[in-house]
Order: structure tokens, then sequence, then C-alpha cells
């Protein structure tokens, strides 16, 4: 896979866009890719990708892996791993559609799994745990192997494009989702290539991100502390693993995480709770400017670092949340909102589906943060 | 008037066409997120704009009235030098950075940074009216001109976020309403004032700002106002002395 930049470089910045219906009813991909193709200036064509959620009902008990090779002996290698360690009910090509847009693209497979039992009593990890370590191990160990999404009932699709011609390449408006997340990518301290593009995702969770990750060494050997190992040259990585380590692992309240990774400043905390927290995770505060978008099957937040440098914009209309680094991107598929609104630095806006009280099954409590709306 | 539909040109195609256009005034329908509308325009034409404008609307502009009926985006006004830009919604972050002259009159909320290093030069001096909630970093490094958050929509005690006025060091920052302790950046103090008799200097831009969004003067200033200004005007002159041999 090539991982080198392009020659040319064209100043922008990223763009992220989201669209949730509460109710959970499904809708076809063509509303992301026009979302995130308003925003096309923001990226250069060296990144784009989706997350989506509720498209594999059929299957909805397994862990849908989709994964990159980049030839077949990567991918007999890696197979012949995953038969090891699961029972695999379905495998097969994910459908694209070749275009004059997308070149070198790696292999790309599909497979719906179970973990098998006796890998699981083996190892005596909990199936998360067990299927988490089998992701850690084929992306750090496995050469020329590199698992794109291992959820249930959710997949990413993304690659080396401008998103709307990756949108187009995966075929996302055959596919129905309750939530979809989307990046356009400009890399900038790291190489663009199929495997960094964004989404970043482990289990359930995907995270789109526009920004740098200052304190990415710094998260990256505490998150390897707890058995993450950290290999797609990106920053955002580390923020899909943060989540999963505060809040799957920890059982760390959605405030309680948001409180880690953007901490107000220590001279503006004004709970002990905080000072607590900071304390005790100060190695996970994502220091430098970011927005984020992290989802789960139960829902997303989307969130900037605690002094906002970077831009988001929210708005709802009826059982739909959208979420977009420009307002123009949410107008662009409903033009008629009932309310829009920019989040403030830290301030997360949160958007569950009704029958859900938090992205994991551990319920979340009320917010109350010194950052401010505007 | 020339009217000009978005929907039937390219972004560049656009902006050449409004570039072009010979009219005094100038109508553009269907906009949503196309940026650098009247960037640079050093003329006295009239904008008219529909829709949602992308980022850097009025950027570096010389003396255009520009018109948003919708909302604008980031970079509002971004060093303009004269003219007025006129938004009839909310606006993003960093509207009025480093703005030179001109008035930029926002109806609803303005987002982070407003008015961030804005300047006063010679017989220039900017202004910003908010009628709604700023985010914090008001007036961040503001060298100059007028910023005035009035927070009319009122959802929030005071208008205004934290770090406000955080390493500014020249120009005033009226609020409609007062600036908790927490809110303010080390370098700056703050009054209170009540009224006409108090409000002079700024009486010409709040009457510009009723007219505009059709408030009542009255109704602007029953509630006093608290003006903050820098204590020390060379902030940074310290900063490195320590480590001078």
């Amino acid at each position: 896979m090539l991982k080198l930049e392009g020659d040319i470089r064209i100043p922008a910045g990223c763009a992220i866009a989201a669209v949730l219906n509460r109710s959970g009813q499904r809708f076809d991909g063509s509303t992301i890719i026009a979302s995130i193709a308003t925003m096309h200036k923001r990226s250069n064509g060296l990144g784009g990708g989706f997350a989506a959620y509720g498209v594999y009902p059929q299957y909805r008990d397994h862990y849908a892996l989709h994964i990159f090779y980049d030839d077949a002996g990567a991918q007999q290698m890696c197979e012949r791993y995953l038969m090891h360690h699961f029972r695999i009910t379905e495998r097969e090509p994910v459908p694209v559609r070749y275009t004059r847009k997308i070149a070198r693209a790696p292999l790309i497979w599909r497979y719906f799994a179970l973990p098998r039992e006796d890998s699981l009593s083996r190892q005596q990890l909990g199936e998360e745990d067990f299927v988490a370590a089998v992701v850690m191990t084929i992306n750090s160990d496995l050469g020329g192997a590199y698992v794109v999404s291992s959820g249930r009932n959710m997949a990413a699709f993304k690659g080396e494009g401008y998103p709307e011609d990756i949108g187009e390449f995966f075929r996302l408006e055959e596919y129905q989702a309750y939530l979809w997340t989307a990046h356009g990518r400009f890399p900038t301290n790291t190489p663009g290539w199929w495997g960094g593009a964004h989404p970043f995702t482990l289990l359930n969770w995907s995270v789109v991100h526009n920004g740098e990750i200052s304190s990415y060494s710094t998260n990256r050997r505490y998150l390897e502390m707890y058995g993450y190992k950290i290999s797609l040259q990106t920053d955002t990585e580390v923020i899909a693993y943060a989540f999963d380590f505060l809040m799957r692992k920890e059982g760390l309240s959605l405030e309680d995480a948001i409180d880690v990774i953007a901490a107000p400043f220590w001279s503006k905390l004004d709970r002990e709770r905080q000072a607590r927290l900071r304390r005790r995770y100060a190695s996970l505060l994502l220091n430098g400017p970011f927005s984020i978008i992290v989802a789960t099957n139960n829902g997303l937040i989307a969130v900037n670092d605690r002094i906002k440098l970077r831009p988001l914009v929210a708005a709802s209309r009826n059982e739909y949340l959208y979420v977009a680094s420009e307002e123009a991107a949410i107008r662009a598929v409903a033009p008629v909102l009932d309310r829009t609104w920019s989040p403030g630095g830290g301030e997360p806006v949160i958007g569950l589906l009704h029958n859900q009280e938090g992205l994991l099954e551990a319920p979340s409590t009320g917010l109350e943060t010194n950052a401010r709306s505007a | 008037m020339a009217v000009f539909d978005a929907v039937n040109y390219d972004h560049y195609s656009l902006l050449q066409a409004l570039q072009l256009s010979p009219d005094e005034e100038v109508e553009v329908l269907n906009l949503n997120g196309q940026r650098y509308l009247g960037c640079g325009w050093k003329n006295s034409k009239r904008l008219v704009l529909h829709g949602t404008a992308g980022n850097n609307l009025g950027a570096f502009a010389d003396g255009p009235t520009i018109l948003l009926y919708g909302n604008g985006q980031e970079g509002v006004g971004n060093t303009m030098s004269d003219g007025e830009i006129i938004v009839y919604g909310r606006v993003g972050d960093i509207a009025g950075y480093g703005m030179r002259g001109g008035g930029l009159y926002i109806r609803d909320n303005a987002g982070y940074r407003l008015g961030i290093h804005m300047k006063a030069y010679q017989d220039k001096s900017p202004v910003i009216v908010v009628g709604g909630q700023a985010g914090a970093f008001v007036g961040e490094y503001m060298a100059g001109g007028t910023i005035i958050v009035l927070g009319l929509n009122g959802r929030h005690n005071t208008p205004t976020g934290p770090y406000c006025g955080t390493g500014m060091y020249a120009g005033e920052i009226y609020i409609r309403g007062e600036v908790p302790e927490k809110h303010r950046a080390d370098n700056s103090k703050t009054e209170l004032l009540h009224g006409e008799a108090d409000l002079q200097g700024i009486l010409p831009y709040l009457r510009r700002f009723a007219a505009h969004f059709s408030y009542d003067m009255d109704y602007i200033l029953a509630e006093p106002f608290t003006r903050l200004t820098a204590v020390n005007k060379r902030i940074f002159s310290q900063m490195y002395a320590g480590f001078m041999g």
C-alpha cells in the first residue's frame, strides 16, 4: 500500500459530518455523501471515509470484520489466523464500484464472525476484549492486513480519495443505517494512505477527527501500557482507543470521559471530581486543536478541544441530529432546521437513540461544564 | 440590480460573476457554503445575500455594504478595512478577525474569538455589535476598536464566555450585563455604565444596531453595561525579560 503523500499540497482543513436518526429509522448513504461533499474544499483527496450503524441487521450478533489486504498473501495469512479464532458465517469481498477517481485500492474483504468458544476460554478473556486483542494483533503483527472495523451491525468504509468519491466507490447508497459519520481528510503530520483514512474504529467505536493531537506520543505510551497497539500512523487512532479504555474498560461515564480528554484548564477546574479525573488520567488529556465525532451503536457525541480551535456546528430537525464542520454541510441535506448552534470548547453535543441512556450500556449523567454555547 | 442564483454557478464562477457585475446592487440567492463572498471588494456596492454564506465572508472588504439573510460561518469580516456587514442570523468563530475598519452587525450569536486582534488605524476604528451571545475569548489580543455584545436573546446571565479580553492591550469591549470575575482576563479592568449618559461613545453603534434589526433603544439601554479595557498597554513587555543575561 502506498504510504506517501501526494506531491502537491493544497491548503485546507479536514471536514467531519454526521447524521443520526434518534428513532433508529434507517436511511441510505446518499445523505451523508451529499453532506460531506459540500465541504469538498476542506480536504485534498488523500483520505475520505464513513462509519455506518445499523447496516447489517441480518448479522446483528456477529462481529463484522472489514479488512484491507495489501495482497493475496496477506489475506491468506490473516484468514488462517481468523479461522483459528472465529467461526465465520459469511466471507465476501466488500462490493465496490471501480471509478477513475479511486486508485490503488487494497483488497477489501468482510467477515461476519463469532469468537470460537475454545479460543475464548483458552485466552480467559471476555468476548469484546478477545475481539479487541485480535484486532490489535492483526494490525500490528500481520504485515499487510489492516482491520478497518470490527463492531456489530456497523461498518467503516474508507480509503484514499475525496469522501464523495470514496462513498461512490463503496456503493453507500445501497446501505441503510440510522447513524452515519463522515470524514474528508487533509493530512498534515502523517501519511495519506488507505489505513490512515478516517474513521478509526475498535469494536463498535468509530472516530472522525479534524485537527491535530499534539499529545499523541503521551497518549500512545499510556494506552500501550494497557495492551493497545498503535499501528496506523495517525493521531486519531489514539482517540478511538482512549474512549474504549475510559468507557468500556474503566467504566467511566460519558461526562467523566469528556472531562478526561477535554479537561478545562487546571485553574478553571471548579469541582473535585474534575480535578480527580485530571490527576488520575493525566496522560489521556488530548492536547491540541480538535473537533471529533465519536459514535457507537447507541449514538454519537461531538466535541471540541477545550479552547475550541476547530469549527463545529450542530443542528436538529425532528428526529434528526446533524453535526458538521460547517453549517453548509447540514443545510445541504436539511435546508429547514429546528435549531442550529455552535457548542463551546469541551462541551459535547450528545445524540442518543431514544431507547439508550449512554454510548455504552452504563448510563451517563447530565452534563454541566464551564464551556459555553454560542 | 443584478440577481444571481448560486445554484447555477460553481463556486469560482459565482465569485467571478459577482466581481464583474457592473451593477451597484447585487443579490445572490440560494447560497450554501460559498467562501470569500465580497472578499477584497474595494467599492461602495451593496451585496445582498440569501442562504448560508461560507467562510471569510467580506474578508479584506474595503467599502461595500453586505447584507446576509441567513447565517455566516467562520471568519466573517476577516481583516476588513471599511464598509458594513449586517448578518440577519448567527456567525461562527473568529468573526471580525484582525478587523481594522468598518462595522459588523450580527443579530444573533457569534462563536469563539469574536474580534480577535482587531485594531484601530489612523482615522479608522472598527466596531462589532452582536445581538445575542458570544463564545469564549471575545477580543483576544485586541489592539483597538469596539466590540459590543448585547445578549438580547438572554439564555445566559452574561452574554460572553470565559477568557474575555485575554491578551488585549487596547480598544474597548462593552457587554450588556455584568461580567463575572472568572470570565475576565487578568489584564483587564471593568466599569459599570448606566444609560445614555454613560454610553455616549457607543450610542451611534447601538442606534445603528437597533435600526438594522428593529430593536427598541429603550429596551437595549434598560440594563447596565460593563466596559472592559486593558490595564497595561504593553502586556508582553516583561515576557522574556527574565531570560536575558
